[in-house]
């Protein structure tokens, strides 16, 4: 009898906990609007085109009449290879004009950001010493063609990123990459979604330089506004 | 007759003057070693005008007759139990308003190389910071004072050591707002700083800053005023030292 009345009480909440849960809400319900928004991301086309006119390369900083540009064999020619300094003295200042032109096509109306970095310090190959980039590699705005800066032009410091860096060894072939979990102060900034930078750089030689093959990996990267 | 002898010796003496002074000249005007110091002056700190919010709507109850329910969502972050796999493209999380940003980017890398050779030159002249940078907001001032960075002559010979920066900072922007005061080490700092000479503007030339027949190391301290129609950003020039014997 026990078990019989335990049966139908349990049918009974059952029973009650069914419709609660399949009746419409009838009357109860109400009605609203639920905004969502999203954001689509850019689609950022980026190129990075090295010594990229004629009359790309390295001249010692001096004023007055210019010395012609001169290049290292890593320069391979307009448009390809490294930005290789060639043969430096300690102590002295270089401009190496032509460097780099970034050409950066974006369907972001907001415009973009443009971050430049060394992956690392800059490296003596030869015998594994290091010096701090900010007080060796240094970029300066330039132009396509006709390009007036001389190694006395001032320009600003590249800075060691802060970012996880992977790859980046002293070969072309294996470039450094970095990822930012925070990024660092830009380059450029864009309001428009297309544009194009042209850069020149200038080399510092640390006074105390020991003699060797240098090299710094320097990155760029586009990020949508 | 006599004129015409008189005219002879004197365009004789003229010659030999010219003949004695010029080697002597090219002796004590011989460059020894340039060197620059980029100065990098901050400008940060332009006011901002007070954005007027738009369509903002003040949290209130939702019980008023004919008003819009505004909805306010949040993103949590996750709790370690419920953490799921997956993969964005550079996510961002920023403060603590828990607001997630996908972001695309694009990236792509320089190889910048050189050989470098001693330079038995390098260390006449040297200097101990390549780079120096001061902040200041617009129509503000910044000083770097105690002899901040050095410029060091390594002769022993005799020698003259020159100074200024080579262009203004921009436009509206006069490389004349950055002075220095610059002593040697062993002295005490000059009563007053003084504006560098601007290469760029002054007739392409330098100031002396002194000379003498011993190791000598000058410091330097700077002081910046920038005017007040300046923006925000990195401005900077070269201040060059020219070391001559």
């Amino acid at each position: 009898m026990k078990r019989y009345l335990l049966g139908v009480l349990s049918a009974i909440f059952a029973a009650v906990a069914m419709t609660a849960v399949l009746s419409p809400a009838g009357a109860a319900t109400a009605s609203g609007n639920v905004n969502v928004e999203w954001h689509v991301l850019p689609v950022i086309h980026f190129s990075l085109t090295p010594n990229y006119a004629s009359g790309y390369g390295s001249v010692l900083a001096t004023f007055g009449t210019q010395p012609t540009p001169t290049h290292g064999p890593g320069a391979t020619g307009v448009g390809t290879g490294t930005v290789d300094f060639g043969t430096t003295l300690s102590g002295d200042t270089y401009l190496y004009k032509y460097a780099a032109e970034l050409t950066v096509t974006t369907n972001d109306t907001n415009g973009f950001y443009v971050y430049g970095e060394a992956a690392a310090a800059l490296t003596n190959n030869s015998d594994g010493t290091q010096y701090p980039v900010s007080n060796a590699v240094y970029y300066l705005t330039s132009s396509a063609s006709g390009d007036s800066n001389t190694g006395f032009t001032p320009g600003l410091p590249f800075s060691q990123t802060g970012g996880a860096v992977s790859g980046g060894t002293d070969s072309i072939s294996n470039p450094a990459v970095i990822t930012y979990t925070a990024y660092p102060a830009p380059v450029a900034v864009s309001a428009g979604a297309n544009d194009t930078y042209y850069y020149d750089y200038q080399f510092k030689v640390p006074d105390t330089a020991t003699a060797g093959d240098y090299y710094v990996w320097i990155v760029y990267t586009v990020v949508g506004a | 007759m006599t004129r015409l002898r008189l005219l002879f010796v004197a365009v004789a003496l003229l010659v030999l003057s010219v003949l004695w002074t010029q080697p002597v000249q090219a002796t004590i005007a011989s460059q020894q070693s340039q060197i620059s110091v980029l100065v990098v002056v901050d400008v940060v700190g332009t006011p901002v005008p007070t954005a007027t919010p738009v369509g903002y709507l003040p949290f209130a109850s939702p019980a008023q007759a004919g008003q819009p329910v505004i909805s306010s969502v949040a993103v949590r972050r996750l709790t370690t139990s419920q953490e799921r796999p997956f993969q964005a493209e550079s996510l961002e999380f920023s403060g603590d308003d828990s607001t997630i940003v996908a972001q695309a980017q694009v990236q792509n890398p320089l190889l910048v190389q050189a050989e470098v050779s001693p330079n038995p030159k390098a260390t006449l002249l040297v200097s101990d910071y390549p780079t120096v940078t001061m902040t200041a907001p617009p129509g503000g001032s910044a000083s770097l004072p105690a002899c901040y960075f050095t410029v060091k002559v390594n002769m022993s010979t005799t020698w003259s050591l020159e100074q200024g920066i080579t262009n203004d900072f921009v436009t509206g922007f006069p490389g004349t707002d950055l002075r220095n005061n610059t002593y040697k080490n062993s002295a005490t700092p000059q009563p007053t700083s003084t504006p560098y000479v601007v290469y760029a503007d002054d007739g392409s030339e330098w100031s002396v800053l002194g000379s003498g027949t011993a190791i000598t190391t000058y410091c330097v301290d700077l002081t910046v005023t920038v005017p007040s129609s300046v923006t925000d950003g990195p401005y900077s020039t070269y201040a060059v030292y020219t070391l001559f014997n």
